[in-house]
């Protein structure tokens, strides 16, 4: 072990043992075996050792292991990165360049959101009924078009219309709101140069202009005790995304970091729910000011205790997400912590855990407020189910994601501290 | 006559096309009337429906509140420990140990966190669930009632003849059985009133049920149906008759069996004579359909024998004498119709004698099964000193076993299984986890430590597969040493 780095060479089934690498200081794990768990048993056996102390802590860093600290500080995923460290220093030839890589970029998204503009007419004068017979192939070279001028966020909302197609009843009425937003986040790219900067990123950002984690952590930290609510993965073909919520205790802000894997690969788990950080937060721009990265972690992760966020009402919760929405209107969900209960009404017809509730399992959820306002609580089943088990007719502080579908409970408050669905 | 909608208009218009269908956006509400208004209809409309989109998007799917909202749910019955839990999630995928675990929670008087309780009672094995409903707890019955198909299935009502008049086989059969429980009479007479009216199948399923109760008051009907035109009622008739010990089937069994089987003391030894059975001998009962002594002797309780044959055969069937080699299908079907241990110890240690250099050891599973336990040690400890008998061999022997297995069992397994007979290295992995699963929860602890010992001392070519069962084995005894020391009842067995 050297400087919070640990390795060793383990010997599995084959003939060459496994290099097992850890950064103890930025929670990163490598590990030359094909297991997809992350970390692997190597890693967490090497980590068992070391916490045994029967690592020595002296000797020069193996090569490997020298290579993978060295990797970690260059992709600049090293969470204890001081926060104040910018960009790398760039000749003036490298920043002309970048410039005219950038110009670039925006025309090529431009022109494809201009052609994306006249395809959704073009699907609207000829009648959304069309799509039908080819739920999965329609959208596919608009959003093929949309991944060649750069707009990967666009491809992937495109890639998800035909869900919306598919998913019953009144899937016009859906696929219309889902193509109108998407004509209007064409408009507004083109029309950025009118917008205020604070929407430009918001647009930019749903476009899929990713903004450099440097330039993030370059910027003003917020240093609070955050507390991990709760997460929700995400998987499409290709691109696997954990959403985690965070909410700091001293400033009552929300904060959204995403994790993304690809290629089967785990996702992060350095954020555990039920836990508390202190560390500094740093928020990418744009107007919903959610999302953000782990800049310094100023004390390991401890259980929450003793929090007590105050539940909001339905109303007051349906009041933030449309001040939520005009200044995002492309916003998907918010996080909220209600005080209610969450009931069922209906007898079931057999659907199991494993199937989605709140429409079309026999169970209508809702979630009440003390004042009987009631909106619809959706999710897994197996996830009403347990809240309902857990809470059992009790009002509760629930926390989970608001969204058009309604509330999507994740996360139980009781006695301050959190019981993850 | 309703009122126009014109955001269903929006969107009929958005379904059909525009090209087909014209839209007059000045019906719109004004919050979701675009200005200024594009000029070619499909933009226009796609602006209309953005702002229609967010103003939908705003509003939450209200729901009205329940008018008997769910009242929180006292519960009086205490949790298990949370290394009970642990213990739980380490088992989840072992139906059999899920099961005893939950029952050692019953016993205990505890119930289990109300987190889990959707995820037992929606448990894709009845046997988990059924274990888990008493543990549920009042929320678990508050659950129970909001998804009936949690619920266990309602006994059907006797008083209620509309399944028996409109149900399926299976429901009529089901609620026979329950009127059977309650008054055997009136089933019977109930089944016997339209029987002949019944398909052949329908016959033989509800004659069957006759087997809950079955008494000496069901013999007449009984008779009569051995008459019936299907074989497969018939069948079912006799197998009904031959568990009534003074039914004329046993009576007349016993008889035939006696003619033609003798058993004598001449000087010191016991001779045994055996004469020819013909299938017509069998008349006014219907002839056999397979081999006249299997059937035979299968409707002859052993505990008979001896006075219908005049003297004692087990000694001689216990060591195999040639004479009576031609029943041994019919003493083996004698042992299982009755479940004659004393039987099931002859032939099967005539099976172990039966073993020569040439050739190996021969293992019914099904005698095995019905073994008393001084016996099955005993012929056990013989059978593993045979090197050449396969670890699928001995499985199956202790697969029919009722769990758990007596200590001299497990202990026997224990020194064996590290071995594994004709396998020459450690039984396979199965084996190892039914003996880890199967012993009695006193012995899992002493047990564990053997096995790990075992895995510490393993050396040679075979170390490694020996250390990983061992270990694994280990592994799961630990767990119900531990469920057996944290749910033990107060003032309950060590």
């Amino acid at each position: 072990m050297s400087a919070g780095l640990l390795w060793g060479e383990c010997q599995g089934s084959g003939k060459t043992p496994y290099r097992v690498t850890v950064d103890t200081g930025t929670r990163r794990y490598q590990c030359s075996c094909p297991s997809r768990k992350f970390p692997c048993k190597h890693a967490l056996g090497l980590l068992f050792l070391w916490s045994q102390g029967r690592i020595d802590e002296s000797g020069a860093v193996a090569g490997f292991a020298q290579d993978f600290a060295d990797r970690g500080r260059a992709t600049g995923s090293d969470p204890v990165e001081p926060a104040t460290a910018g960009p790398r220093e760039q000749t003036p030839e490298q920043r002309a360049a970048a410039a005219a890589r950038a110009a670039a970029r925006e025309q090529r998204v431009a022109d494809g959101l201009a052609e994306l503009d006249r395809w959704l007419a073009d699907q609207i004068s000829g009648g959304l009924a069309r799509v039908a017979q080819d739920p999965y192939g329609w959208a596919e070279a608009a959003a093929t078009r949309m991944v060649d001028a750069q707009a990967p966020g666009v491809a992937a909302w495109l890639r998800r219309l035909p869900a919306v197609v598919t998913s019953g009843s009144r899937w016009p009425q859906r696929l219309l709101d889902e193509l109108a937003l998407l004509h209007l986040l064409a408009r507004g790219y083109a029309r950025r140069a009118e917008l205020p900067a604070d929407l430009v990123a918001t647009v930019r950002d749903h476009v899929g202009f990713s903004v450099p984690r440097t330039t993030v952590l370059a910027g003003p930290p917020v240093r609070d005790r955050w507390v991990i609510v709760g997460f929700r993965d995400l998987d499409t073909e290709t691109v696997s995304t954990r959403r985690v919520w965070l909410r700091g205790r001293e400033s009552d802000r929300w904060a959204q970091v995403l994790f993304f894997a690809t290629g089967g690969a785990a996702l992060d788990a350095s954020l555990v729910p039920a836990t508390e950080l202190d560390a500094d937060l740093h928020f990418y721009p744009g107007r919903a000011r959610l999302r953000a990265a782990v800049g310094e972690v100023h004390a390991e992760a401890i259980p929450v205790t003793s929090w007590c966020p105050p539940g909001d009402s339905i109303a007051a919760a349906a009041d933030r997400w449309a001040s939520a929405l005009a200044a995002d209107p492309w916003l998907r969900q918010i996080p909220v912590v209600l005080r209610g209960r969450v009931d069922c009404s209906g007898r079931g017809d057999g659907a199991g855990p494993g199937g989605r509730a709140g429409r079309g399992d026999g169970h209508e959820w809702s979630f009440a407020d003390l004042a009987g306002d009631a909106v619809v609580a959706h999710g897994t089943a197996l996830d009403l189910w347990r809240l309902l088990a857990v809470t059992a007719g009790a009002i509760l502080d629930v926390a989970g994601e608001w969204s058009p579908d309604g509330f999507r409970p994740s996360t139980i408050v009781a006695d301050g501290a959190l019981v993850v669905l | 006559m309703t009122t126009p909608d014109p955001v269903a208009d929006l969107i009929a218009a958005a379904t059909v096309g525009t090209a087909h269908r014209a839209l007059d956006l000045a019906d719109l509400p004004p919050a979701v009337r675009p200005d200024p208004r594009a000029a070619d209809p499909a933009v226009a409309l796609l602006d209309a429906a953005a702002l229609s989109a967010l103003a939908a998007r705003t509003a939450p799917r209200q729901r009205t509140a329940l008018r008997d909202p769910t009242d929180p749910v006292p519960e009086r019955v205490p949790i298990i420990p949370d290394i009970v839990r642990q213990v739980l999630a380490r088992v989840e995928r072992q139906p059999a140990l899920l099961v005893e675990a939950l029952t050692l929670i019953r016993q205990a008087g505890l119930r289990l966190p109300p987190d889990l309780v959707p995820v037992l009672l929606d448990d894709a094995r009845p046997a988990v669930v059924s274990a888990a409903r008493p543990v549920t707890g009042e929320i678990g019955r508050l659950l129970m009632t909001k998804n009936p198909r949690w619920a266990p299935a309602a006994e059907p009502d006797p008083a209620d003849r509309t399944t028996w008049d409109e149900g399926t086989v299976t429901e009529r059969a089901r609620w026979l059985r329950a009127l059977r429980r309650t008054d055997p009479l009136a089933a019977r007479e109930l089944l016997m009133d339209g029987f002949a009216r019944e398909s052949a199948t329908t016959r033989a399923e509800l004659l069957g049920v006759l087997g809950d109760g079955l008494s000496a008051g069901d013999q007449d009907f009984l008779l009569t149906a051995v008459g019936d035109r299907s074989r497969a009622v018939v069948e079912v008739a006799l197998g009904l008759l031959n568990r009534l010990p003074d039914s004329p089937l046993r009576r007349d069994m016993r008889a035939l069996a006696g003619r033609h089987v003798t058993v004598a003391r001449r000087l010191l030894r016991t001779a045994v004579t055996v004469t020819r059975l013909v299938p017509e001998e069998f008349a006014p009962w219907p002839a056999p359909a397979g081999d006249p002594w299997t059937v035979l002797l299968g409707r002859v309780d052993p505990v008979d024998w001896s006075a219908a044959f005049g003297g004692d055969p087990f000694p001689l069937i216990t060591t195999g004498a040639d004479e009576l080699r031609p029943l041994t299908p019919g003493f083996r079907a004698a042992a299982l119709e009755f479940r004659h241990a004393g039987l099931a110890r002859a032939l099967v240690s005539a099976q172990l004698a039966a073993a020569s250099a040439r050739v190996p050891p021969v293992v019914d599973p099904e005698l095995w099964g019905i073994l008393a336990p001084p016996d099955l040690r005993e012929l056990l400890e013989r059978l593993l000193d045979d090197r050449r008998v396969r670890a699928d061999q001995v499985d199956a022997v202790l697969a029919g076993r009722d769990r758990p297995w007596p200590a001299p069992i497990t202990r026997l397994l224990a020194r064996w299984l590290p071995t594994g007979g004709a396998q020459n290295g450690p039984a396979p992995r199965s084996m190892w986890d039914r003996w880890a699963t199967s012993a009695a929860l006193p012995d899992c602890r002493e047990l564990s430590e053997l096995a790990r010992a075992v895995a510490e001392r393993a050396t040679g070519d075979a170390a490694s597969t020996l250390i990983t069962r061992a270990s694994q084995a280990a592994t799961l005894l630990t767990v119900r040493a531990v469920l057996h020391e944290t749910l033990r009842p107060p003032g309950g067995p060590q």
